[in-house]
């Protein structure tokens, strides 16, 4: 009996068939093969060809066939969509697969006002459809790779040759040969398999489900890195800067587009910085205010019965709940969530004096200006990175929050992206 | 857990007392050198309130220091220089000694030292307690009052305390600081009082003090009244600027005044008529005329009271190199220094 490893499925077929001439035996998973091709170009044209040479011929001219000795390589061909053929004692493998996805639709985490919506697939070839579509240079290289010990899950490396970078290149291959883990199922976590430290907050990989976005990397020199069953593509090398670009920005003019991009730096420093200013200055140096509103401020908080970092950890987290709950819900029930959430709750804490009325502006600055920057990892990152920043800001003030940032860029500085600093500007 | 250690600079600003004006008067205990005032503002909670409900806190004490760590005892909160914005002299005390108050706020660092210098008459603790009908912070109506002042007021200019510091350190440069009076339940800054680096020597009337403005700082809208033989007029100067030069001949030294006044509107007193070229050219030549013999008289006045707000000294000493000896004949050439002033006053027409 062959292929003993996969007998013992239900879904393991062993058909054998005769004409008058010859007589053949497929082996396949039905559940990774198509049928109906398998009845269209295997078993019709067997019941009419009239020798096995012209069979065998016939099988030749499918663009994977393959002739087979080992039983090893066959069950890993099986695993893979191919049918085996066993006639006159030797063996072919055809490509019959039959991958079940999506078909090519929106992009949903990454919006944009004009420009495509298509967004990349699952399935590696549609997504490769996509971009070989779009960038029709003869130097794009694709390059088959696979991951994961014990499901072989097949991973695509494009880059433009004459573009792209050999080094980055050569590290991304060396550190694709040494992943040694079981499954690796989306982006994120090869992401996080090819960066080792586990301490490490920021993104070294840009992630997207957009193909235009890939090819307009794949034009800067990067290196693009699909992964089967995940739409998500993977770009490396990344710097900070790649993280705050919108696909939106090239549509604009010129000056709008750097407007936008003023403003999510803006909105990039307000969510880091404010909370931890705000317990700064209201605590240790409430000279740095105009006068009438440090009056104000003071009168609002006089109800407050809790020192300012108590205050703004309490709806701070609060706000993370909110975000991590509305996410989790059906959507459906998200906004109802969010309004009960943000709105009944940020009034009822300043009315029962729990809060100040600043603060909730604060908190919600701070909540609506995270959401601003566009890439999903990086507005993740920022969101952690509040935390230390508040926790200075509490023990030492304004010299705290200075400190907390230098530090935060001197530890940006010294991040590398596949050997190139992740704090280079473009 | 470390959350509790956060040590004694954390203090919540509502437990702080922002503390907007001080004033420094002479006490009227015995041995006791000054009266500290504080003004604090108090916090509001509804911003939709506008009013400004102040708290004061007086003590007699013999230095400021000691002063303001007996008011400090005196408050439940922090109390919160930050935000002082005007220093008040009172009068006595201004003509006695205020170079040392200054020194010690300008060392001070939660002072800031933007804080503008006043002189209350009659004294500050009168000034203090004056409440406005209107403002948005207990005490911002000074500093309002001397904000507008630096583009507005023809009469005086405000001085801060960096600048006061560095009047009264410099050699050959004179402090000159605005007097706000109380005068039937209203305030008046018209006035400059003229310091001899520590104590107030003259007070000039408000149309000299005008004058003074002009020379210092120049002047927008001011009104200049003329009599000429046609009727008398009332004259808007729009913009105004004066310029001079040192000429240190052979044993005689000189100030030649360069001073460009535009006019604008006039406006005619006494009847009714068309205003003619011919007027605007007679009362160019009477303001003239008049700026010229009052800047004069300015100027020697000065002379005499050996003040020197202007900086003819300072001026001297930059165009000097001999550092040892420079003071000392510069307070040999001043009492004998001349004045030459000429004036440019032109009509817009309109």
């Amino acid at each position: 009996m062959r292929f003993e490893g996969l007998t013992k499925n239900e879904d393991f077929l062993k058909r054998e068939f005769d004409n008058r001439y010859f007589s053949i035996c497929l082996y396949y998973l039905s559940t990774v093969c198509n049928e109906d091709d398998i009845f269209d170009k295997l078993i019709s044209p067997f019941y009419l060809s009239s020798s096995s040479d012209d069979y065998v011929k016939y099988l030749r001219s499918f663009p994977n066939c393959s002739l087979h000795t080992g039983d090893d390589e066959g069950t890993e061909r099986l695993l893979d969509g191919f049918v085996m053929v066993a006639l006159n004692g030797s063996m072919l493998s055809v490509r019959m697969k039959d991958f079940k996805s999506r078909s090519v639709s929106e992009s949903t985490e990454e919006n944009v006002l004009q420009g495509p919506k298509d967004g990349l697939n699952e399935d590696i070839h549609t997504s490769m459809n996509l971009i070989r579509n779009r960038y029709k240079s003869e130097s794009l290289r694709m390059e088959s790779h696979s991951a994961g010990s014990k499901s072989k899950i097949k991973l695509m490396l494009l880059f433009d040759e004459q573009l792209a970078d050999a080094h980055a290149l050569s590290e991304l291959k060396e550190k694709l040969s040494h992943i040694h883990v079981d499954l690796i199922q989306s982006a994120g976590q090869l992401q996080k398999n090819l960066i080792k430290s586990r301490f490490n907050l920021f993104p070294l990989f840009l992630t997207t489900e957009r193909p235009d976005r890939v090819v307009k990397n794949l034009a800067e020199g990067k290196i693009v890195i699909l992964i089967e069953g995940s739409s998500w593509a993977l770009i490396g090398p990344a710097a900070f800067f790649d993280f705050f670009k919108s696909m939106d920005d090239p549509v604009q003019m010129p000056v709008i587009g750097q407007f936008m991009l003023f403003i999510r730096y803006v909105a990039l420093v307000i969510t880091l910085v404010l909370p931890a200013l705000y317990i700064a200055i209201i605590s240790y140096s409430p000279d740095l205010l105009k006068v009438q509103f440090a009056l104000l401020v003071a009168g609002s908080r006089m109800s407050v019965p809790f020192p300012s970092y108590v205050e703004i950890m309490f709806m701070l987290i609060m706000t993370e709940f909110l975000i991590e709950a509305s996410i989790r819900l059906p959507k459906t029930i998200s906004p109802t969530a969010t309004t009960v959430g943000g709105l009944i709750l940020g009034q009822a804490a300043t009315e029962a004096g729990l809060v100040a009325e600043v603060m909730i502006i604060v908190i919600s600055a701070v909540a609506i200006s995270n959401f601003v920057i566009p890439v999903n990892s990086m507005h993740q990152a920022i969101r952690v990175i509040r935390y230390p920043l508040i926790i200075l800001a509490s023990f030492l003030g304004t010299i705290g929050v200075v400190l907390g940032l230098l530090a935060l860029i001197a530890y940006l500085c010294n991040l590398r992206s596949l050997g190139k600093p992740y704090m280079k500007l473009l | 857990m470390l959350m509790p250690l956060s040590g004694c600079a954390f203090e919540d600003i509502d437990r702080r007392a922002f503390v907007t004006s001080i004033g420094i008067d002479s006490s009227e205990v015995k041995d006791k050198k000054y009266s500290v005032i504080l003004k604090i503002s108090m916090s509001k909670g509804d911003p939709k309130v506008i009013g400004s409900d102040f708290l004061m806190l007086q003590v007699n004490c013999n230095s400021i220091s000691e002063g303001l760590d007996l008011l400090r005892a005196m408050s439940d909160k922090k109390l919160e220089y930050g935000h002082v914005k005007v220093l008040l002299f009172g009068e006595e005390v201004a003509r006695k000694d205020i170079s040392l108050a200054v020194d010690y706020f300008m060392r001070r660092p939660d002072i800031q030292k933007i804080a503008y210098l006043g002189v209350g008459k009659p004294n500050a603790y009168e000034l203090l307690r004056f409440k406005p009908k209107e403002e948005a912070v207990a005490g911002s109506y000074f500093f309002y009052a001397f904000e507008r002042s630096r583009m507005q007021s023809p009469f005086v200019y405000a001085v801060p305390l960096y600048d006061a510091s560095r009047r009264i350190t410099t050699p050959g440069l004179d402090l000159t600081i605005p007097v706000m009076a109380y005068v039937h339940d209203d305030l008046q800054i018209n006035q400059i009082a003229l310091f001899d680096k520590k104590k107030l020597k003259v007070e000039l009337a408000s149309d000299e003090s005008k004058l003074l403005k002009l020379l210092i700082a120049g002047v927008h809208n001011d009104t200049l009244t003329l009599k000429t033989k046609d009727g008398v007029f009332s004259v808007t100067t729009e913009d105004g600027e004066s310029d001079y030069k040192l000429a240190i001949g052979q044993g005689k030294a000189k100030a030649f005044f360069s001073i460009k006044m535009k006019g604008a509107l006039i406006e005619r007193m006494d009847d009714s008529g068309v205003i003619t070229e011919d007027i605007k050219k007679t009362l160019e030549q009477k303001a003239e005329e008049q700026l010229q013999k009052n800047v004069l008289q300015l100027l020697i006045k000065l002379k005499e009271e050996g003040l020197d707000p202007l900086g003819f000294g300072l001026r001297y000493r930059s165009r000097h190199w001999d550092h040892s000896n420079e003071v000392k004949s510069w307070s040999a050439i001043y009492p004998e220094l001349e004045f030459q002033v000429k004036v440019q006053y032109k009509i817009k027409e309109n």
